[in-house]
C-alpha cells in the first residue's frame, strides 16, 4: 500500500510538472483529456473491475453530466460547479433505475443491455427540443478580459494550464477513493462478486445492492468527467457526447493499462490519448481512425499475452527482479471453479 | 431442525426434482446420495434459497425459508459450500475466511469464529496470507469448510467434499467434519457412497429426481439398491 503511495505521488508529481516544462498547447490539451479518460476509466473500473459488471453505456454517464452542466449554465446562467454535482446525482438515479432491470442479467448479456441503454439515452437528447437536439449546444462565452475568479467561477478559461490542474485534482481524488475503495470491506464485497456471484450470495452478501452501490459511484464520477469535458470544449451534441466512441474508449484504455487495478486508467490512457492526438495532428482528416487500428492491434496483442493489461507486464518484471524467498511450499493448482 | 416438503425444483421447464421431502435433525450428519444429475446439487441450492421451487415448502427451525432471498437465509443459520470448492483464488486464506463472516457484525465474535477455525484445520493459519489458489485440491476444499463455518452457522450444507480430490484426501476431509459435527449440523450431497454413508447418522438416496429409500448409514450400505446401483457389488 505505501509502495503503491509511492507510484501514486510519482505520476501526480510528473503530469503537475508537465506545464511548467512544456506550453505547447497541443501537449497540454493532450494532458487535460488524458486525465479527464483516466478518471473516466476509474470510474469504469469501480463496476467493471471490481465487481465485474462489464459496462458498455457510460458514455451514456458522460453525457448526462456534460448536459446537465451545460443546460444549467445556458438556461438559467447557473454556475456550473452547481450543475456539475447536480448531474452527478441525476447520473447516479438514471444508474439506479438502469441498473434494477440490468442486474438481472448476467455476463454479456448485461455489457449489451448497458451498450443499448446508451443508445436510448442518446436517441432521446436527440430528439428532445429542450436540450437543442440534435444541433448541439454551443456554451455562452463569459468576457474575454474577466478576473480569474469570475473565469473559475464559471469554470471557463482562456489557458489551458487552469484546466491541467483542475483535471488533476479532480483525477487525484478519484485514484484515492478507488484506492480506498479497493481495500474496503466493499472492495471486498465486490471482488467476491466478480469471483463467483453465487458463492457471494450463499455467504451472505447480497449482490444486488452492492453492484449497485458500485454503479452509482461509478456513474457520478463519470457525470462530473462530463461536465468537465463540456465545460473544456465549450461545444456538446448528442453524437459526440453519447457516442459509443467514448463508451470503448474508456472500455479499451482501462483493459489496456489493466483491469481491476488503481493504475490501469492512468497507464492505459496515457498510451492511448498521446497516441490518439499524434496520429490526428499528424495525419489530420485522412488520419481519423489510424489510431484505433493501432490500438486494436495493442489490445490483440495484449488479451493474447498479458491479459492483465500493461500493469501485468509491469508486475511480472519487477517479480523477476526480486525472486528471492517468494512463494510457499504449497503446490500450485488451478482454483476450481464451474 | 430443517423440514423439506414436496419439493419440486426445475430449471425453466425442465423439472429437475418431483416432490421430494425430507428432514434433518438437530446434530446429526445427514447424507442425500445418489448420482449424477439425480438433483442433489439442486436440492442444496435451492435450500440455500439461490434457486426458487416451483412447489412444495421449506421449513428451518420452524420458520419458513423458501421465500427469503439466498443472502438473508445465512442469517438464519444456513451455510452451503459448494461444488467445486470455489474459494476465491486470488484473495489471502484469511480474506477468504472473513468473507465467510459477512453476515457477523461483531469484530470479536469474527476473531473467536477465525481462532475456532484455524484450531480445527492449523494448515489454514499456518498458510493464512497465501492466496487461496495456490492451495492443492483439499486444502481448498478445507478452506472452503471453513469458509461456511465463518458465518457461525447451525446447519452447515457441504456439495461434493470429494470432487477432484484424491482418495486419501477425501479420507483427511471427511476426518474433519467429525470434528465439526460437535458444533454443527452437517448435511452432505455425495457421489462417493460408501465413504460418505460411513460417516452419515441418517441417509437418503435420490433417483432422478425422486427419493429412492432412506435409513441410516448402515442399513442403507447393506440395502440392495445403494449395492447393486453404487457398489457394484
Amino acid at each position: 500500500m505505501v509502495k503503491n503511495k509511492k507510484i501514486l505521488f510519482i505520476i501526480i508529481a510528473i503530469l503537475a510538472l508537465i506545464p511548467i516544462i512544456t506550453r505547447t498547447k497541443a501537449v497540454l490539451n493532450a494532458i487535460i483529456l488524458l486525465l479527464i479518460f483516466a478518471t473516466l476509466g476509474e470510474a469504469w473500473n469501480i463496476i467493471t473491475g471490481f465487481a465485474g459488471q462489464t459496462s458498455f453505456g457510460h458514455a451514456a454517464f458522460f453525457g448526462i453530466g456534460a448536459y446537465t452542466s451545460t443546460i444549467v449554465f445556458y438556461r438559467y446562467n447557473i454556475t456550473p460547479w452547481v450543475g456539475l454535482i447536480l448531474g452527478g446525482i441525476i447520473a447516479a438515479v438514471v444508474a439506479a433505475i438502469m441498473s434494477y432491470p440490468c442486474f438481472k442479467l448476467k455476463g454479456h448479456y448485461f455489457a449489451v443491455a448497458t451498450l443499448a441503454v446508451a443508445e436510448i439515452i442518446k436517441q432521446i437528447f436527440v430528439s428532445w427540443d429542450y436540450v437543442e437536439g440534435a444541433t448541439g449546444i454551443s456554451l455562452p462565452i463569459i468576457q474575454r478580459s474577466s478576473g480569474f475568479a469570475k473565469r473559475l467561477f464559471y469554470l471557463q478559461f482562456n489557458e489551458k494550464i487552469p484546466w491541467v490542474y483542475i483535471c488533476l485534482v479532480l483525477f487525484t481524488a478519484v485514484i484515492l477513493l478507488c484506492s480506498y475503495l479497493e481495500n474496503s470491506k466493499m472492495g471486498y464485497y465486490l471482488k467476491a462478486i466478480r469471483e463467483s456471484h453465487e458463492v457471494a450470495e450463499s455467504i451472505g452478501i447480497n449482490p444486488t445492492n452492492y453492484k449497485l452501490y458500485a454503479m452509482l459511484i461509478s456513474a457520478f464520477i463519470s457525470a462530473i468527467c462530463g461536465s468537465m469535458y463540456a465545460q473544456y470544449i465549450l461545444y456538446i451534441d448528442p453524437f459526440m457526447i453519447f457516442s459509443l466512441d467514448i463508451s470503448m474508449k474508456i472500455v479499451l484504455l482501462t483493459v489496456l493499462g489493466g483491469v481491476g487495478n488503481v493504475f490501469g486508467p492512468i497507464i492505459g490512457a496515457s498510451i492511448f490519448i498521446p497516441l490518439s492526438e499524434f496520429t490526428r495532428i499528424k495525419l489530420g482528416g485522412s488520419g481519423t481512425g489510424v489510431d484505433l487500428m493501432i490500438y486494436g492491434l495493442l489490445i490483440i496483442l495484449i488479451t493474447c499475452y498479458q491479459p492483465k493489461g500493461v500493469i501485468g507486464i509491469v508486475q511480472k518484471l519487477t517479480e523477476k527482479s526480486k525472486k528471492t524467498n517468494v512463494g510457499g511450499e504449497g503446490k500450485i493448482e488451478a482454483t476450481s471453479g464451474n | 431442525m430443517l423440514k423439506v416438503k414436496n419439493l419440486k425444483v426445475g430449471y425453466g421447464n425442465v423439472p429437475v426434482i418431483f416432490d421430494f421431502s425430507f428432514q434433518v435433525k438437530q446434530g446429526d450428519i445427514v447424507a442425500i446420495v445418489g448420482s449424477n444429475g439425480a438433483g442433489k446439487s439442486t436440492l442444496l441450492k435451492t435450500i440455500s434459497g439461490i434457486l426458487k421451487p416451483t412447489g412444495g415448502e421449506i421449513q428451518f427451525m420452524g420458520e419458513r425459508i423458501d421465500t427469503i432471498p439466498a443472502y438473508k437465509i445465512v442469517e438464519k443459520g444456513i451455510s452451503h459450500v459448494p461444488e467445486g470448492r470455489q474459494v476465491f483464488g486470488k484473495m489471502s486464506i484469511k480474506d477468504n475466511l472473513l468473507l465467510g463472516a459477512f453476515t457477523i457484525k461483531s469484530e470479536e465474535q469474527k476473531t473467536k469464529l477465525l481462532k475456532d477455525v484455524y484450531e480445527i484445520f492449523p494448515i489454514l493459519e499456518e498458510r493464512q496470507d497465501q492466496k487461496a489458489e495456490t492451495l492443492s485440491g483439499g486444502e481448498q476444499q478445507m478452506l472452503a469448510i471453513a469458509r461456511g463455518l465463518m458465518s457461525n452457522p447451525k446447519l452447515l450444507m457441504i456439495d461434493e467434499l470429494s470432487l477432484g480430490l484424491a482418495p486419501f484426501l477425501v479420507d483427511k476431509v471427511m476426518d474433519t467434519l467429525k470434528i465439526i459435527r460437535n458444533k454443527v449440523t452437517i448435511l452432505l450431497v455425495e457421489q462417493k457412497v460408501q465413504e460418505v454413508l460411513e460417516i452419515a447418522d441418517w441417509g437418503y438416496v435420490v433417483q432422478n429426481g425422486r427419493l429412492a429409500i432412506e435409513g441410516t448409514g448402515e442399513e442403507l450400505l447393506q440395502s440392495d439398491i445403494v449395492k447393486k446401483a453404487y457398489l457394484g457389488l
